[in-house]
């Protein structure tokens, strides 16, 4: 049973769309972000609203190519893509981009080549060791966002904002974490897919009422369940960013399989950790941000194996599904280190956004599957 | 006998066979002369012989390409392609081999200060610096995938550039020893060769990473970067001293500066010869280019050699004598380094290249020696082509390029470059703007016996373009 579905997130994508509409024309800024080491409390805290630019399809990524080469990621080039044609899109006042690899970090210049978008670009070290002069380096690019943001909205700066978005966040990952804790039971309550699709939501929706909406659905799970299937595998997501509008991958594992645990940006590392400030706020957003379950391009990248081996055993994971994006250096280099560490058979799949292959794709699956039993 | 009192024949570009028998009228006094780690004078650091020779032991691709016929500059190919010997050599007699990784040049200057010190014993003890990174060229020098192929087995295909063979060396351990320390470097640079990085810390004992941030214009930004840069070559020494037992000073730092910038400003003056006065090919010109990183794991002996290049070519400038036709097509070259095959290509069709931006900037700009040394060396990694924006690169590029009148502008990137992937358009649209010149884009090949048809028709439709504007 679909916990939520889809004509429901339609519906409520739609309002918040209006709503930003509307927020917009009193005067409100809108600002976007792709990556989830961009630091969304500081942005509220500022007066904008922040709204994860995560949607990427095959149609976008081709009308990326005005602007990039074939061979960029198929994410940016859609990216790009989706500012011709997404009203979300064409919603932004700025953008708050992460170096988190080399496509994302001449992302900035290529909006704002083509769609005069003010973008700020956020360093974070590609370096995950911490130590206290790239802490202090990276401090000091999120007091440059703070000045940016008040640039564009306007707005005086209260700390108490900061403190409250905090706050709220905190609640927003802690909600989500015990929602994704119902995928770790035998059977899981939630699927993957709904899961992937509720981080979407609260990346758009503002966090008090996610956090109502999260506390209906976990309501809903409390009771019990319609027998499901104890018997199908339970697999492990991983690899680059999963885009909302790419389901395809879980779509079809998910006929057949249960995915009960993912690594993915757009998945469970969106809130998987809190932030703790006991210090001086910038100092714990700092040290949260720069801390954080690495994406497989910082180095060591160390911590992202060991998360996953952590989620492989909570959960008794019995294969892993990887998924790259074509030319994203960052995961696919990483796929055969991941069977080497992990131990456990692993389905790689890379590609775009592209549906050609989706029957080849259910093929693989499926044999994958047959290889687990 | 010295080299002084050799008599280059006319300059001219010959082929591989031509320096077969040019080879045979060099004294062998002559020959005895030229060894690496100087001042050793050991026979089995010789190096001066002719490319037949690695070409026999497997650098195949020399077969095909032309190269300049001066003393210095076999010099040059002699040493170059001894570097596998010489790094294994270096093992032997006692020095610590240290992988510098990433950030194309500053790091080795830090490396050699300790070696310059350390090293000063007749051979033994010190260290030497390498670039795995440099092991790039190797598949087209050998006509070979080995390397890449290996590369694919460990993770890293086809569609990255082909810096990948530097994980296929590594894994390989026979194209130099297993190194006594690895720092890599990474961040605002490059993502392929950070992937082979994060392969090959998964291969080694221990890595020492460090940051290479974006640059930063404004002045409290800069500095702030580039006290970050400082604090992370810190922690490099600090592991340098715990290897090598040395003690490293600010006056071996400042030692290790100057003689980094002699070779920058040599380098320098030898691509004005170049380009400026066609005494010297495209092809020695990027090798020269690209010895700015670590010397060819030795900065003495390499530092000798451009010396002498910059001596024949002021002699031919001297003279009048030029290597390449002065109205040749004058033609810009951006790109990740191209493969040598092209720069000979476009030279036999009557152009020659007058401005080049080969991503190594943070190698040729000269580190500023009046303030602390490790802020002198920072700064100068802050100029790297990769730092900062596609925007800057192509604005250093096009400065350039208007200084030598350039005619044409060639931008090769390479197919699965993450950084190529993203900025070849940017880099190609600024520069249309700016020169208003054309401009042919493609990406280099596989390594491959020939230039592909379809590379070759391009490149002479774009040199009959330019050839027709005049
Ligand atoms: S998917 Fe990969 S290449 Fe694309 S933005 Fe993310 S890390 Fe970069
Ligand atoms: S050429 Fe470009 S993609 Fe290749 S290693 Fe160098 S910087 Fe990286």
């Amino acid at each position: 049973m679909a916990i939520l579905d889809s004509a429901r997130l339609e519906s409520l994508r739609l309002e918040r769309f209006e709503e930003l509409t509307g927020l917009k024309a009193q005067g409100k800024k809108v600002v976007g972000y792709f990556c989830l080491y961009a630091p969304v409390e500081i942005v509220q805290a500022a007066g904008a609203i922040p709204v994860r630019l995560a949607r990427a399809d095959y149609g976008s990524a081709l009308a990326g190519e005005r602007f990039l080469r074939a061979d960029a990621c198929p994410f940016c080039k859609a990216s790009l893509g989706k500012f011709v044609q997404d009203p979300l899109y064409q919603l932004v006042d700025g953008v708050v981009i992460v170096n988190t690899c080399d496509m994302m970090r001449r992302l900035p210049e290529a909006l704002t080549t083509n769609f005069s978008v003010p973008v700020f670009l956020l360093y974070l070290p590609r370096t995950s060791e911490l130590f206290p002069n790239r802490l202090q380096g990276f401090q000091a690019g999120l007091s440059d966002l703070k000045a940016w943001l008040g640039g564009l909205t306007g707005q005086e700066w209260q700390e108490e904002r900061l403190l409250e978005a905090i706050d709220e966040a905190n609640q927003l990952r802690r909600k989500l974490q015990e929602l994704d804790q119902t995928r770790a039971e035998m059977p899981p309550k939630i699927s993957g897919g709904e899961l992937f699709d509720i981080v979407a939501l609260a990346t758009l929706l503002p966090p008090k009422r996610m956090l109502n909406l999260l506390n209906d659905l976990l309501a809903v799970l409390r009771k019990p369940a319609e027998a499901m299937n104890k018997n199908r595998a339970r697999l492990l997501l991983t690899g680059s960013i999963l885009s909302e509008e790419d389901r395809t991958l879980i779509e079809i594992v998910e006929e057949k399989a249960d995915i009960v645990a993912d690594t993915v940006c757009t998945g469970s590392r969106w809130f998987n950790e809190e932030i703790t400030v006991a210090e001086e706020p910038f100092a714990g957003l700092a040290r949260f941000y720069f801390s954080r379950t690495p994406c497989a391009c910082r180095r060591p990248n160390t911590a992202l194996f060991e998360y996953i081996k952590q989620q492989v055993a909570a959960r008794k994971v019995q294969g892993i599904v990887s998924k790259s994006l074509l030319y994203c250096d960052a995961y696919r280099f990483e796929v055969k280190q991941l069977r080497q560490e992990v131990g456990l058979p692993v389905l790689e799949v890379d590609g775009d956004y592209s549906q050609v292959n989706r029957q080849q794709l259910r093929t693989r699956v499926e044999a994958f599957l047959e290889m687990l039993r | 006998m010295s080299w002084f009192d050799y008599q280059d024949p006319t300059p001219a570009r010959i082929t591989f066979d031509e320096w077969d028998d040019l080879f045979q009228q060099i004294p062998d006094e002559l020959i005895d002369q030229f060894h690496y780690f100087p001042p050793n004078q050991e026979a089995w650091s010789k190096y001066l012989f002719p490319p037949q020779v690695f070409a026999i032991y497997g650098a195949r691709h020399l077969r095909r390409l032309k190269f300049d016929n001066s003393l210095a500059a076999l010099r040059l190919w002699g040493f170059v392609q001894n570097e596998i010997e010489r790094l294994f050599r270096a093992r032997q007699v006692g020095k610590k081999v240290v992988a510098v990784m990433g950030d194309l040049g500053p790091l080795a200057v830090i490396v050699n200060s300790v070696a310059a010190r350390a090293g000063s014993s007749k051979d033994g003890g010190g260290c030497v610096a390498f670039y795995p990174d440099c092991w790039w060229w190797t598949p087209f020098a050998m006509e070979s995938k080995v390397l890449l192929d290996k590369a694919a087995e460990l993770g890293i295909g086809d569609a990255t550039c082909f810096s990948r063979a530097a994980l296929g060396a590594f894994a390989k351990h026979s194209y130099f020893p297993d190194p006594d320390l690895v720092i890599a470097a990474t961040g605002a640079s490059c993502d392929d060769y950070s992937g082979v990085e994060s392969l090959v810390a998964k291969m080694v004992p221990e890595v020492v990473w460090v940051e290479t941030p974006l640059r930063r214009v404004e002045p409290e930004a800069r500095e702030r970067v580039e006290r970050m840069v400082v604090e992370e070559y810190q922690r490099v020494l600090k592991k340098l001293e715990e290897l090598t037992g040395v003690k490293v000073t600010e006056a071996m730092l400042q030692q290790g500066i100057r003689r980094a910038n002699h070779l920058r400003r040599l380098t320098q003056r030898l691509k004005e010869l170049a380009y400026g006065y066609g005494v010297f090919p495209a092809l020695e010109t990027m090798v020269v280019e690209f010895g700015c990183l670590h010397g060819y794991s030795d900065i003495v002996e390499w530092t000798a050699i451009v010396e002498h290049l910059v001596q024949t070519g002021e002699a031919r400038l001297a003279a009048g004598k030029t290597v390449l036709a002065l109205d040749s097509l004058r033609i810009g070259w951006v790109t990740p380094p191209a493969d040598p095959l092209l720069l000979c290509y476009v030279e036999d069709r009557g152009a020659r290249i007058v401005a080049s931006e080969y991503v190594i900037n943070q190698a040729l700009s000269l580190i500023d020696e009046s303030v602390p040394p490790l802020l002198g060396i920072a700064r100068s990694l802050l100029t790297g082509s990769l730092i900062g924006t596609s925007r800057e690169r192509a604005e250093m590029f096009v400065t350039a390029a208007q200084g030598r009148r350039a005619e044409g502008v060639i931008v090769s990137g390479i197919l699965g470059g993450s950084h190529c992937a993203m900025e070849s358009r940017l880099i190609g649209d600024y520069i249309k703007q700016k020169l208003d010149i054309p401009i042919l884009e493609f990406d280099v090949a596989p390594p491959n016996k020939a230039i592909d048809r379809q590379t070759q028709t391009r490149i002479d439709a774009f040199l009959e373009l330019v050839r027709s504007r005049r």
